[in-house]
């Protein structure tokens, strides 16, 4: 086994940032099993935890185990491109140390608070009330201010490297981006669709523009560990795709402004980006199975290896397939704010960013327990890996005949009332596929405990063998 | 902004296509290079227009835009109706109507709406309800809640006061009490004070044109 | 438009999309295993494609802007696969790949 002082001390502060996030993981699980069981049976806690507040817990702390999990591959690959340790690392452990303490902090006062009075002080003590960016204005300003951290520690590396360019380069780059796009996010306007309006602005422009590419970063990162894919492939491919996601997935935002109030062409704009965005993810699909294909027996990760590949299926059935089912504005006007949109949510989050946190974890582990020229294999793993994808699927398909039966009984019947949203979940259809996502849900939570025991005992028994 | 969103589509397309053409020449299309040149020119060029849609959008959903209407609008009557020319529901405001027994002054009517969003954040109405359509799914949508017929067939007799903002806020104050359905809303502790605003900003928000979104909200689906 | 109509652009959308990418899928698959069957087989996706496309393309609520979008994409959907097929191995080829894994991977 390898010695854990090979490391760079920013490689062990990845592994913090991966323990964390895979607590994290956890526990975005449970708040989803019970707000999953709260459909099926609506007094369960009612009062003391009641949906909404099981409901942010379990997007937020979604949000943050990804985050954690994509700035723990930023630290793990970091000091192996720039070739030294990185600059400001002190500073990069307090960052990490302040960041848990605060999402701690937040999490507890999510729990224990709830709510607040209707005023400036709830928004900046308690909860900002705007899905996905609940976190108070404080929390606000600290992700912030870690976030800048962060990037210090990345550009003074690269600088004092002297390599300031390619993948390194669009790193740099995409970390700003996703600074400035979450200050856009950070006021209060009672006018709702100016809110709304730039809410979108965080909300999107992480999801859809910056996380993809960081994840392009990424992902080529872990081919050149895994399958030795030679600097160049991974460079071209890296600008072609932040070519499509940012030519596409920019205006590609006009899909979320078609009914906050924003102004019609945004319907034809949206409709039209996000009627082309499918089209470089039939690509990717091509690509992967090429690459599978000829690779296959070659690579010396194999876990990592079929995260990955997964990786680009994921997201071409979770943002391609069920982003496209609804997009274009006249199924839109029926289908919006449905269990389609929960269905695509959990399919393309999966898809797209937890496949890829699980190959840069497994890529990582390699490293820390094998000798160079081993080959990272187990059994316990296909099992996580079979078991987690087809959870998710029994999740979202039970979601989206949800959202099919919401679809045509509340909103293209019922007209969308109070009487209709009833209805609608009333519905045999409905009610059914609630317990069915429950079932799934369970399994996908066994998985993930069994996840989490392969992660600590991969590559420490004799199932690993010399090539 | 005079052009239709059609040619700012094709003419964004068009714009990268050209301005990466220009650059890329003499490149070898398989070098790394000629696509850093699509990816720079794309991320900047769509970028750009975003910028600019941004500030004509904000213009047209400010207060008191054709859009989105001034906070005295809760001094009308709020309905939506179909409209023949755009082939889609439009928000009507109709003749005046009290509001909680007063006419509102435009610097009320703000205050009122500051403080309804203000209660609407800090109760994490988003996180059960969809605004607007967004939201959480546990809950119906509120983009249209005013105009719900339920409040006067159902929840108006069950508390018996006279007029629809007064059932909403009665209502809002003690949803458990109230119910309409094995989901039962928490009490959320609202004041009277906070029930009201989020009564007001709920009639306000029914009056945003929403493209037509909830579509023919609350009426039979045989005339569509 | 009818309550119908609506479920039946739902589903055409979500199988137009999804049998774009099975059709890659298979046509990829067969080409690297120089099967015909399985390159045959791919096909059939295709034509399930087009004729998810078609029948989006034929809903009245789409007007004519909408029709000529869906029709580009069923002719990209066709085209992809084929394409990018060939654009991945010439990028393979030009970068003598395989001798660079090798030494990487020693």
């Amino acid at each position: 086994m390898k010695e854990s002082k090979d490391l760079y001390e920013s490689q062990k502060l990845a592994i913090g940032y991966w323990i964390v996030a895979i607590c994290l993981f956890g526990a975005q699980l449970v708040f989803g099993l019970i707000i999953s069981y709260q459909y099926i049976q609506p007094e369960f806690l009612h009062k003391f935890l009641n949906f909404s507040i099981c409901r942010l817990l379990h997007i937020n702390s979604m949000i943050l185990w990804l985050l954690f999990g994509f700035i723990g591959g930023i630290y793990w690959f970091l000091p192996l491109e720039t070739e030294r340790e990185v600059v400001g690392i002190f500073l990069g452990k307090i960052a990490f140390i302040v960041l848990t303490a605060a999402v701690s902090i937040v999490v507890l006062v999510f729990l224990l608070v709830q709510i607040g009075k209707g005023e400036m002080l709830t928004l900046w003590l308690v909860t900002e009330g705007r899905e996905y960016i609940e976190a108070p204005r404080w929390a606000d300003i600290g992700i912030v201010a870690v976030f800048s951290i962060i990037f210090f520690n990345v550009f003074a590396s690269i600088w004092k490297a002297k390599k300031l360019k390619g993948i390194l380069w669009v790193l740099i780059v995409d970390l700003l981006a996703i600074i400035g796009f979450y200050i856009a996010g950070m006021f209060f306007s009672p006018n709702i669709s100016v809110d709304q309006f730039w809410w979108w602005w965080v909300v999107h422009l992480w999801v859809e523009a910056t996380w993809e590419v960081l994840v392009g970063v990424l992902v080529g990162w872990v081919l050149m560990a895994v399958l030795g894919t030679s600097r160049k492939i991974v460079e071209g491919w890296l600008y072609l795709e932040v070519f499509l996601i940012f030519g596409t997935g920019i205006l590609g935002l006009g899909h979320h402004y078609f009914w906050i109030g924003a102004p019609e062409y945004w319907l034809g704009i949206g409709g039209f980006f996000s009627a082309l965005e499918p089209l470089p993810l039939v690509a990717m699909i091509v690509h992967a199975v090429y690459d599978a294909g000829v690779h296959r027996l070659k690579t010396i990760n194999k876990p990592a290896f079929f995260w990955i590949v997964a990786q680009a299926f994921g997201n071409f059935i979770g943002a391609g397939v069920w982003g496209f089912m609804h997009t274009l504005p006249q199924i839109n006007l029926y289908s919006h704010g449905t269990q389609l949109t929960a269905a695509h949510g959990h399919l393309a989050f999966f898809g797209a960013y937890v496949n890829m946190n699980l190959a840069l974890i497994y890529t990582a582990l390699q490293r820390i327990r094998l000798h160079e020229g081993s080959i990272l294999d187990g059994t316990l793993w296909k099992w996580v890996f079979i078991g987690l994808n087809l959870a998710m699927l029994g999740i979202t398909a039970p979601l989206t005949v949800a959202g099919f039966t919401q679809t045509f009984v509340e909103r293209a019947v019922g007209g969308s009332t109070w009487q209709a949203y009833i209805d609608a979940q009333s519905h045999p259809w409905f009610k059914e596929s609630m317990i069915w996502r429950m079932g799934f849900g369970i399994m996908f939570f066994v998985c993930y405990v069994l996840l989490v025991a392969d992660l600590l005992t991969i590559g420490k028994t004799k199932a690993t063998h010399q090539q | 902004m005079k052009f239709g969103w059609l040619e700012i589509t094709l003419f964004s397309i068009v714009l990268v296509v050209v301005i990466s053409a220009i650059f890329v020449r003499g490149k070898n299309w398989l070098e790394p290079g000629f696509w850093g040149v699509f990816a720079i020119v794309s991320s900047l060029v769509m970028f750009s227009i975003l910028w600019l849609l941004t500030f004509d959008t904000l213009k047209k959903i400010s207060f008191g835009s054709a859009r989105v209407p001034s906070p005295t609008v809760i001094n009308h009557k709020i309905g939506f109706e179909y409209d023949p020319d755009k082939k889609r529901y439009m928000p009507t405001i109709g003749e005046e109507e009290l509001f909680f027994g007063k006419k509102w002054s435009e610097q009320e009517a703000t205050q009122l709406l500051t403080k309804g969003k203000l209660v609407i954040q800090s109760r994490n109405c988003m996180d059960c309800h969809t605004l607007l359509g967004n939201g959480a799914y546990f809950a119906p949508d509120l983009t249209k809640s005013w105009l719900d017929p339920k409040w006067q067939t159902m929840i108006q007799p069950m508390i018996g006061v006279a007029t629809k903002e007064e059932t909403m806020a009665k209502w809002l104050q003690n949803p458990e009490y109230y119910g309409t359905w094995q989901r039962r809303m928490p009490n959320l502790k609202l004041t009277e004070e906070e029930a009201k605003a989020v009564v007001g900003y709920l009639k306000f928000m029914s009056a945003i044109d929403t493209n037509g979104f909830p579509d023919h909200f609350g009426k039979s689906p045989a005339i569509f | 438009m009818s309550a119908d109509s609506v479920l039946k652009m739902l589903l055409a959308s979500l199988s137009f999309v999804l049998t774009a990418g099975l059709y890659a899928f298979f046509y990829a698959f067969g080409r690297l295993k120089g099967s015909f069957f399985w390159e045959l087989f791919s096909f059939v996706f295709a034509l399930m494609m087009m004729l998810s496309g078609f029948f989006l393309v034929s809903c009245p609520a789409f007007t004519l802007f909408w029709k000529l979008l869906l029709i580009f994409s069923i002719f990209s959907y066709l085209i992809i696969p084929k394409a990018m097929f060939w654009i991945v191995e010439k990028i393979h080829q030009k970068e003598g790949e395989e001798e660079g894994r090798l030494k990487t991977l020693k």
